[in-house]
């Protein structure tokens, strides 16, 4: 491939000096004078109750309302792949802090005293607070294989419930959702994904060595600094205009149109600079809470700024999962079968989640070659907070009992646990566990990387003292883009006079570099220099359709339709230049906003002299220059919904590896995560600085929810929604980090070979922290987090077995 | 009501207060400073940092009432006209910054370390900005930016 | 909504708290007060800002004892006393507190009167020997801090009361030492799930452990143990383990009531053998 002038180049973020002056607003930034208003919401207290009655009477006399709503104002179902929820709740609540109310006022403290005054009858409902009840009380079971027929996981009473009260969703079989979800009616189980690859039985039967432990995994939040916010302003002549902290300006304009029978060019969104995403802001979480306000209140623009705690309890979290693993080796090393149960705890709607449940399932054998597979993934409606995406789409969930099987079966097997991997690794070719064949599957590339860059095999260097041990774990991963098969992108590049560019896209930037990433992409290829091309923040009523920022897919899919647009731009200037320069387009090239044949560089014109056309003695040509691009992915198709196979479920998929290097203080139960070196294959790197920012961030995240995260909930109320008591890395927690980013395998159909990065990179880190704790100390911990008080007390039930 | 006069990135200002509010609000709603962030409203995030007199403090728990003849800098009131602060370049140059939600509050931190510790260790610069929390980018080229600063430009990253 | 003041003297402090009762409040740092208003669970009508009185963001040394005024900052007096080592054990315990931010607002009178049963200045000032000084209509008092703090979130103070130094005892030449251990979930900033303080001069030596009961706990026994047998590697473990016995720990969301046992005798043994290095060096 001929050398990039711009691509793979570090150059500095676009919106840098934006970010570092304050000049960059965010939602609650924005000023909108005395126009505004603020909402409250009015949240459950009960995990699942029927509402009775809602009284809003005496809230509406509180000087300064102006607006009040309630679920009967909007009974439309909405979901991004399961349509089972509405904006407020209509007859139920299914979960601690689900909107119940919406008052408008004209001061936070007057929308406060109303809230504190609506009054609600409910009705108590039995809650379901475990998607495997049959698990509660068998913690003992954990650590060993259970015998044959104690088959307690299949104990599913929460699922297929005797009590009526604790069915979440009497009307699930009524729901609309993709083709690819497939609910059970009459059961809390949203999701059934199905898979089953060979022969199982023959499979397990081949094997010399059978392990099998059930992993766990509490819920955990995503924590992005910016609370969510939301302002809605609807003008006299009904036009909603909706300012929102969002990574999917496209899909919350669709789902509120749904929710409020609006016409999509009736709906306007505007995105400003979000402050952090992670998948806690896709899809739609709290902006459609404001519209109903608003439209009650043309005129108005009526904000809702998410305090921390509303961030906990009422946006999405990471589903729990219960994953029982049945893994088979033969003696050789070769992994022959698997057989996995994954019970996600979606929580009270799992109109995104469900999707999950489909990734975690398609994906399960992890990224190795296995070729017999039985898989039975379970979305299982809780009275738990809200499931849905957060950085790796069930990725991190099902590689963290993956690896440590992998480590598990290794061990027992003698072999050292890298080049276990290193055999059993998809390659080209290999089936995936959905059947067909693997392209670009590079995972030991980056197992060899990594060995090579830590010294894996060294011995390891001694503790720092008497009463703490080293130790040194790996894990392995993979990750697809999680997306319907059609997720499209759209991008519109025009110039302007100076030649100077902007690229319209609604990519959302949530940090992740893509304004940055997008402008390298369309400067390559268009031959202007980076620092000429501006890309805009979404504007729906102005910037072409992105389906979602989501999935690690915006390099690839937007940056497949911005180098479309810079493409046809820069035929369209060619053509122009041809004429003026009377040489073949063929034989014209642009570099540094320069046309000229390479043959005589002298006969030249600037961009800025064609961008806007060209006057000739006879008349003028061209015109102002915009560029189009679209994309949708080629060739993605279903799966078999009895069988989960089929041939190419998703666009790509990125490999990596991590290794960490721990110590454990064995009094205290500590872990000190001292350096991760970590090896990631990513196609083709666009920016080296911002693509290891996201794995320094991904790890440092990954090793948050290794170490710490875990919102703690007690009969479905959450009692730890505050910085205070959910802990989140901070600068004194971090490691050393070694990053290694390879370019092994470009992506076919990506642009310039490019593949996603910024979700595989927490993935692999706590099942590599786990492993070195096991390596360090024996013990193997197989519910997250490993919080230093779980390491202690398996450290004394250890050394009670032993003596 | 009350009212107080302070100076705020240099100039005077004269406000008339409710004395519930916190100098995060007043900056943010009344003098349309929105540099400095919401992010948890209980101290433990460091997204509302400015430093007061001389002293970074969490914005969100300090009355605005009390302030009087007190002298505030926010993240507006770095760099001029003759471009950015140094270390506003070095956030820039070493990609220090993802969203950018904790960005001023952490310069504001650094600014305040290197004000009274021009050559911090690289875990003083760690230990003085634990109170920051950022999600994004896993603090290494947070601290990067940092010492780049502290070593007047004989380090680079 | 509440009504703010800015009283001139103490005078005006105490007749301002005992007109109001239960309905004023006061606002020293106000780091964890304005949490607590904004989360609801306190809804004071008068607020009065002690850093108004002039002299109590002051330290002051007299002959035998340091008065820290009840305006001074966990950072100012961290500063202050950070040249006296016997006091290091405090220090230390200041430092643990929050964020740099916090610190800067934050008093150390505040951390005492919040009695919170994790406050880590209070283990420090019980071993220490400090008294909280109380100003009232009936002129001033001094409690020890462990018996100021009578509960989690209750203390000695009366209507119209009002803390107004914490005082230290002047070590003088006393060559005592401290040294002030936690653990929290988290190694940065996080709310102690345990922690401990040990101080030694000459013969005797006390113990105080934080977050492991209603308030601190002082470790008589073992202090006795020490003061009879002298500190060695042995005495220190049969210290840790009767420091064990004397907690009174709950399960909370930051630690089981048994882990925080453990952390119990793991930081008292380990606080012990760093303090016999300490006063050895």
């Amino acid at each position: 491939m001929a050398e990039h002038r711009v691509l793979g180049k570090s150059v500095l973020r676009q919106d840098a000096v934006d970010k570092v002056t304050g000049a960059a607003l965010f939602v609650d930034d924005i000023q909108f004078g005395p126009t505004l208003l603020h909402a409250k919401i009015l949240r459950s207290p009960h995990p699942h109750a029927r509402i009775i009655s809602i009284d809003t009477a005496e809230a509406a006399k509180v000087p300064g309302v102006k607006a009040i709503v309630t679920g009967r104002d909007c009974r439309h179902y909405i979901g991004l792949y399961l349509a089972d929820r509405t904006v407020y709740a209509s007859d139920k609540v299914r979960f601690v802090g689900e909107p119940v109310a919406g008052v408008a006022a004209d001061s936070i403290e007057a929308a406060n005293a109303a809230v504190k005054l609506i009054k609600v009858a409910y009705e108590p409902l039995p809650g379901v607070f475990d998607p495997v009840s049959g698990a509660r009380g068998r913690e003992g079971l954990v650590h060993e294989t259970p015998a044959a027929g104690d088959l307690w996981w299949q104990g599913l009473s929460c699922i297929k419930t005797k009590s009526p009260g604790a069915l979440l969703h009497e009307n699930l079989g009524e729901y609309q959702c993709a083709p690819f979800i497939h609910p059970v009616p009459g059961t809390n189980i949203s999701n059934h994904f199905k898979l089953r690859k060979g022969d199982i039985d023959r499979g397990f039967a081949a094997a010399d060595v059978i392990v099998e432990n059930v992993y766990t995994l509490p819920h955990i939040q995503h924590s992005q600094i910016e609370p969510h916010s939301a302002v809605a302003h609807v003008d006299r002549a009904g036009k909603v205009t909706l300012w929102a902290s969002s990574q999917s300006p496209n899909a919350v304009r669709k789902l509120i149109a749904t929710a409020f029978e609006l016409p999509m060019n009736k709906i306007r969104v505007i995105t400003p600079y979000v402050g952090g995403g992670f998948g806690g802001k896709a899809g739609v979480t709290c902006e459609a809470l404001v519209v109903p306000l608003a439209m009650r209140l043309p005129g108005y623009h009526v904000k809702l700024t998410l305090t921390r705690e509303e961030v906990f309890q009422a946006t999405f979290v990471r589903q729990g999962l219960v994953a029982r693993l049945k893994t088979g080796a033969d003696k050789t090393g070769r992994l022959v079968a698997m057989e996995a149960e994954l019970f996600w705890d979606g929580g009270a709607y799992t109109e995104y989640g469900v999707n999950i449940t489909r990734s975690g399932g398609y994906c399960s054998s992890g990224p190795y070659e296995i070729p017999n597979i039985k898989t039975d993934s379970y979305c299982v409606y809780t009275n738990h907070p809200v499931g849905g995406p957060m950085r790796g789409f069930g990725m991190p969930e099902i590689h963290w009992g993956i690896e440590q099987q992998m480590d598990i079966i290794a061990e027992k097997l003698g072999l050292d646990p890298l080049a276990f991997r290193r055999m059993n690794a998809l390659r080209e070719g290999s089936l995936g566990a959905f059947g067909g064949p693997m392209e670009g599957a590079t995972l030991a590339d980056t197992i060899d990387a990594v060995a090579a860059k830590c010294g894996w095999g060294a011995p390891v260097p001694p503790a720092s003292a008497p009463h703490k041990v080293r130790g040194r774990g790996m894990a392995c991963m993979y990750k697809a883009p999680s997306m319907p098969p059609n997720a499209q992108s759209s991008a519109i590049l025009k110039l302007n006079e100076d030649g100077t560019v902007h690229v319209l896209t609604t990519a959302m930037e949530i940090g992740q570099g893509s304004l940055t990433a997008l402008a390298q992409i369309a400067a390559e290829e268009l031959g202007v220099a980076v620092d000429k091309v501006v890309v805009t923040l979404p504007d729906t009523d102005y910037t072409p359709y992105e389906w979602q920022t989501v999935a690690s897919r915006i390099s690839y899919s937007a940056g497949n339709a911005v180098l479309a647009a810079a493409r046809d731009a820069k035929a369209q200037l060619l053509a122009v230049a041809a004429q003026v320069l009377a040489i073949p387009a063929a034989e014209l090239v642009i570099e540094d906003g320069q046309v000229f044949p390479p043959a005589n560089p002298a006969r030249r014109l600037a961009v800025s002299d064609i961008a806007m056309g060209y006057l000739l003695p006879e008349g003028a040509i061209g015109g102002p220059v915009i560029g189009r691009g679209s994309f949708i992915p080629a060739g993605i198709t279903g799966l078999d919904k009895d069988t989960g196979q089929g041939d190419k479920p998703a666009a790509f998929w990125t490999y990596g590896t991590q290794v960490a290097d721990i110590e454990v203080d064995t009094r205290t139960g500590e872990i000190t995560v001292l350096k991760v070196t970590a090896a990631y294959e990513v196609g083709k790197v666009i920016n080296p600085a911002m693509c290891k920012g996201q794995v320094q961030g991904g790890i440092v995240q990954g090793l948050g929810s290794a170490l710490y995260e875990h919102l703690v909930l007690a009969e479905g109320k959450p009692l730890n929604s505050d910085f205070v008591d959910y802990k989140i890395p901070a600068a004194t927690d971090t490691p050393e980090m070694d990053i290694i980013l390879l370019e092994t395998s470009p992506q076919a159909d990506g642009p310039f070979g490019v593949k996603g990065i910024a979700e595989p990179t927490m993935v692999p880190t706590a099942p590599a922290i786990a492993n070195a704790v096991y390596n360090a100390v024996g013990v193997r911990i197989t519910d997250l987090p490993l919080s230093a008080e779980k390491v202690l007390a398996a450290l004394k039930k250890k050394q009670a077995r032993e003596s | 009501m009350k009212t107080i006069t302070l100076t705020v990135n240099g100039r005077p200002e004269k406000l008339t207060l409710s004395p519930h509010r916190t100098l995060l609000d007043v900056l943010r709603e009344d003098l349309g400073l929105t540099g400095a962030k919401r992010g948890c409203e209980a101290g433990e995030c460091g997204a509302c940092t400015v430093i007061l007199n001389g002293r970074p403090v969490n914005s969100c728990l300090v009355l605005a009432v009390e302030l009087d003849g007190a002298d505030v800098l926010t993240v507006e009131g770095l760099g001029g006209p003759e471009g950015l602060d140094p270390l506003q370049q070095s956030f820039v140059d070493n990609f220090a910054l993802q969203c950018g939600y904790c960005t001023p509050g952490m310069i504001l931190m650094g600014k305040a370390l290197l004000a009274k510790n021009p050559r911090p260790s690289e875990d003083e610069v760690k230990e003085f900005i634990s109170g920051n929390l950022c999600r994004c980018t896993g603090y290494e080229n947070i601290v990067k930016a940092i010492m780049a600063v502290a070593a007047g430009g004989e380090r680079h990253g | 909504m509440f009504e703010y003041h800015e009283p001139r003297s103490l005078a005006e402090v105490t007749s301002l708290l005992a007109a109001h009762g239960e309905a004023a409040k006061v606002l020293a740092g106000g780091t964890d007060l304005l949490v607590q208003i904004r989360k609801g669970r306190h809804q004071p009508r008068h607020l009065l800002n002690i850093k108004t009185v002039p002299g109590l963001d002051q330290v002051n040394f007299a002959e035998d004892c340091v008065e820290i005024g009840a305006a001074v900052t966990l950072h100012d007096g961290e500063k202050f006393l950070s040249a006296y080592p016997e006091y290091a054990v405090l220090c230390r315990a200041m430092h643990s507190v929050a964020s740099c931010q916090i610190r800067n607002r934050a008093t150390l009178a505040g951390n005492v009167c919040n009695a919170s049963p994790a406050a880590d200045t209070v283990p420090a000032l019980v071993v220490l020997g400090a008294n909280v000084k109380i100003h009232g209509t009936h002129g001033d008092r001094l409690v020890p801090v462990d018996r100021f703090l009578t509960g989690p979130g209750r203390t000695v103070l009366l209507t119209g009361e009002v803390v107004s130094a914490i005082v230290l005892p002047r070590m003088n030449g006393g060559g005592g030492r401290g040294v002030f251990l936690r653990k929290a979930r988290r190694p940065s900033l996080d709310l102690a799930t345990a922690n401990v303080a040990v101080y030694a001069a000459g013969e005797s030596c006390r113990i105080a452990l934080g977050a492991v009961g209603p308030t601190v706990i002082r470790v008589r026994e073992a202090e006795r143990l020490l003061a009879r047998q002298g500190l060695t590697a042995a005495t220190a473990a049969e210290a840790a383990r009767l420091a064990r016995s004397a907690a009174k720990p709950i399960t909370d969301v930051r630690g089981s009531d048994e882990y925080r046992l453990d952390l119990v005798s793991a930081l008292t043994e380990q606080a012990l053998l760093t303090l016999a290095m300490e006063v050895r060096a």
